[in-house]
């Protein structure tokens, strides 16, 4: 009975004690004011997003408005554009397609990167040199030239477009995965690991991988930021999207000739571009302070 | 010293010499047909072939670009493929305006941004620091070609201060041509300026806080000459770092914003050879970006080796 009793209150001491990293982590971010809007904002805008069919009750591209350039009101809450197009419903299109491609290409770019990354950092030696002058050469090219550059070779469209975004995305995780690998690879633990007879994949992605990976989440939440912004130019430009799908770049593309008619048309895709940008640059910040060692002693 | 910066140059020809085979093959995997694109659809296969015959498309690859570095080499950049035009007439319409407005935007970014950064680094806490936050906030938030529509319509379209297009040149007028750049530069300087005054507080955050910067106010030195002597000079090395990589948002940046403005300058112009495959257009603009690319990085390199001697014995 009494051994059935130590043990109940060992279980709940260790409940209640031990956290994982992750969960620690995550407590202090959300402790953190930046964190806690950061992730509140984009809350709200994921779910604005994913539910932009259910949230907009008129069709982005059926021209059914009763007017052409209607100021804001309850039906039409950000107005209508020149072809009495509902603005609301294509803005929500608009910020579904920018967050979904990038968000999946920089994770596809994110694994891909990384794990070239750490495995070239432990192998070092020629694959090294190799692969990083090819991400040096890849830096070389500023990301939106990169996009033009493959949707010229690979022609329109947003898988195109999220293609672009993941070579975009690789070289930064490469390089950064290589520097964390080797910050970590000489240590004791690894050595010990070695001496154990694990085998190098085995002490990459089990043993390393959990002490290299936390500045690689700052990067993702910056590369975020940067794919929507390259979506964004792209439908400015008028890039690899069809005329008619609505993205937030071409919606303040469109709006120029009406701009002292419709302050409504470039206002609204500019603010919710300007409001994911701050979120995400928000997010990288406050995962910065939760994982950084000096801003945890304090 | 000078050892150090041969070095450091000797070092760059091999990357030069890879970044233009690079261009060359990236151009060769285009699918789609410069012959065709320049004849139109209708055109008979004599004609197809007479156009690739006169552009030398029929020759190997290795051929076409051993002429085509030599070339280059001799300071002939050749004719446009679609326009006809020779690229060094296109390049010397088209660079002053693009450079203009690039090497404005960058300086007032840098003047903008460091300042910022160094005045809120060194106060943590203060005014001038949450003016710093407001500011970058804001300005790493929105895009430049939203800010740039949002900056014509108010400025040049409401209140009609600006100009709303066009480029004047500096050499001929240069109340007009700042006049004219004004609004673009602002939109194109906004983010990276953000970005500067940001890495810069953080790195004046950490510098400040260190002993040595300690033991000069301890031995009584003034506060303007600890930051600017002692503090500032040790917090350099990562700003000049951030301040090279920003030369590529300034490169993006300008093809952006030549575009919101529709002032004239190389951004359209690469535009317009990608959609008609000109291929020696985008070949000679890679190998500018390559070559601006290195000689900054070449630039940043030698900088460090002045602010910090331990670079130089390296």
């Amino acid at each position: 009975m009494s051994a059935a009793t130590s043990r109940d209150e060992l279980t709940t001491f260790r409940s209640d004690q031990a956290r994982s990293m992750w969960a620690d982590t995550m407590r202090r971010l959300l402790r953190n004011p930046q964190g806690a809007i950061a992730v509140g904002g984009l809350l709200i805008i994921a779910i604005a997003a994913i539910a932009a069919p259910v949230i907009a009750w008129h069709d982005p591209i059926a021209q059914d408005a009763s007017a052409r350039l209607l100021s804001p009101s309850w039906d039409h809450p950000f107005g209508t554009d020149e072809l009495r197009r509902d603005l609301f419903s294509r803005n929500l299109h608009g910020l579904k397609t920018a967050l979904a491609l990038s968000f999946v290409s920089v994770l596809a770019g994110a694994v891909i990167g990384t794990v070239a990354g750490f495995t070239v950092g432990y192998v070092r030696g020629w694959a090294d040199s190799v692969v990083m002058r090819l991400v040096d050469a890849l830096l070389a090219f500023p990301g939106l030239l990169i996009a033009f550059a493959i949707l010229t070779i690979l022609g329109e469209g947003l898988e195109n477009i999220g293609i672009a975004i993941v070579v975009f995305a690789i070289p930064g995780f490469t390089r950064l995965a290589r520097a964390q690998m080797l910050g970590e690879r000489n240590k004791d633990y690894v050595l010990a690991a070695q001496v154990l007879g694990a085998s190098t994949p085995r002490i990459i992605f089990r043993h390393i991988v959990i002490n290299a990976l936390p500045p690689l989440l700052v990067q993702v939440a910056l590369a975020i930021a940067s794919g929507v912004l390259i979506v964004a130019a792209l439908g400015y430009f008028g890039l690899g999207i069809e005329a008619d799908t609505p993205s937030l770049g071409g919606l303040v593309n469109d709006s120029r000739p009406y701009l002292q008619r419709a302050w409504w048309y470039p206002v609204f895709p500019g603010a919710i571009l300007a409001f994911l940008l701050l979120c995400l640059n928000l997010l990288a910040d406050a995962i910065n302070a939760a994982i950084s060692p000096y801003t945890r002693r304090s | 010293m000078a050892p150090f910066i041969v070095n450091r140059v000797v070092q760059t020809i091999p990357i030069l010499f890879l970044g233009t085979v690079a261009a060359f093959l990236v151009l060769r995997l285009i699918p789609g047909d410069p012959a065709l694109v320049i004849a139109g659809e209708e055109a008979t296969a004599e004609d197809l072939y007479a156009i690739r015959e006169q552009l030398g498309l029929h020759d190997s690859w290795p051929e076409q670009y051993i002429k085509w570095l030599g070339d280059l080499l001799s300071g002939d950049l050749g004719y446009s493929f679609t326009s006809g035009l020779s690229v060094n007439r296109l390049f010397s319409i088209n660079v002053p305006p693009t450079l203009e407005l690039g090497i404005a935007a960058y300086a007032f970014a840098i003047l903008v941004g460091i300042p910022l950064g160094i005045l809120g680094g060194v106060k943590p806490r203060s005014g001038w620091d949450w003016l710093l936050s407001g500011y970058t906030m804001v300005a790493v938030g929105v895009p430049s070609f939203v800010s740039g529509i949002i900056l014509l319509w108010i400025f040049a379209a409401e209140l009609g201060w600006f100009p709303s297009h066009g480029r004047v040149s500096i050499l001929d007028d240069p109340v007009d041509s700042l006049h004219h750049l004004a609004l673009p530069v602002i939109a194109l300087a906004m983010p990276i300026s953000a970005v500067l005054a940001r890495y810069t507080r953080t790195t004046i955050t950490d510098v400040v806080g260190q002993d040595f910067v300690r033991t000069a106010r301890a031995k009584g030195l003034g506060e303007s000459t600890v930051i600017a002597r002692h503090a500032l000079r040790n917090s350099l090395i990562p700003v000049i770092t951030i301040m090279a990589l920003q030369v590529g948002e300034v490169l993006t940046g300008v093809v952006i914003i030549e575009a919101v403005f529709t002032r004239p300058g190389l951004g359209r112009v690469v535009v317009e050879a990608i959609q008609r495959l000109d291929y020696l257009v985008v070949q000679t603009m890679l190998v500018v970006l390559v070559v601006i690319f290195v000689t900054v990085n070449l630039l940043a390199d030698i900088i460090y080796g002045f602010v910090d001697p331990r670079v130089r014995v390296r």
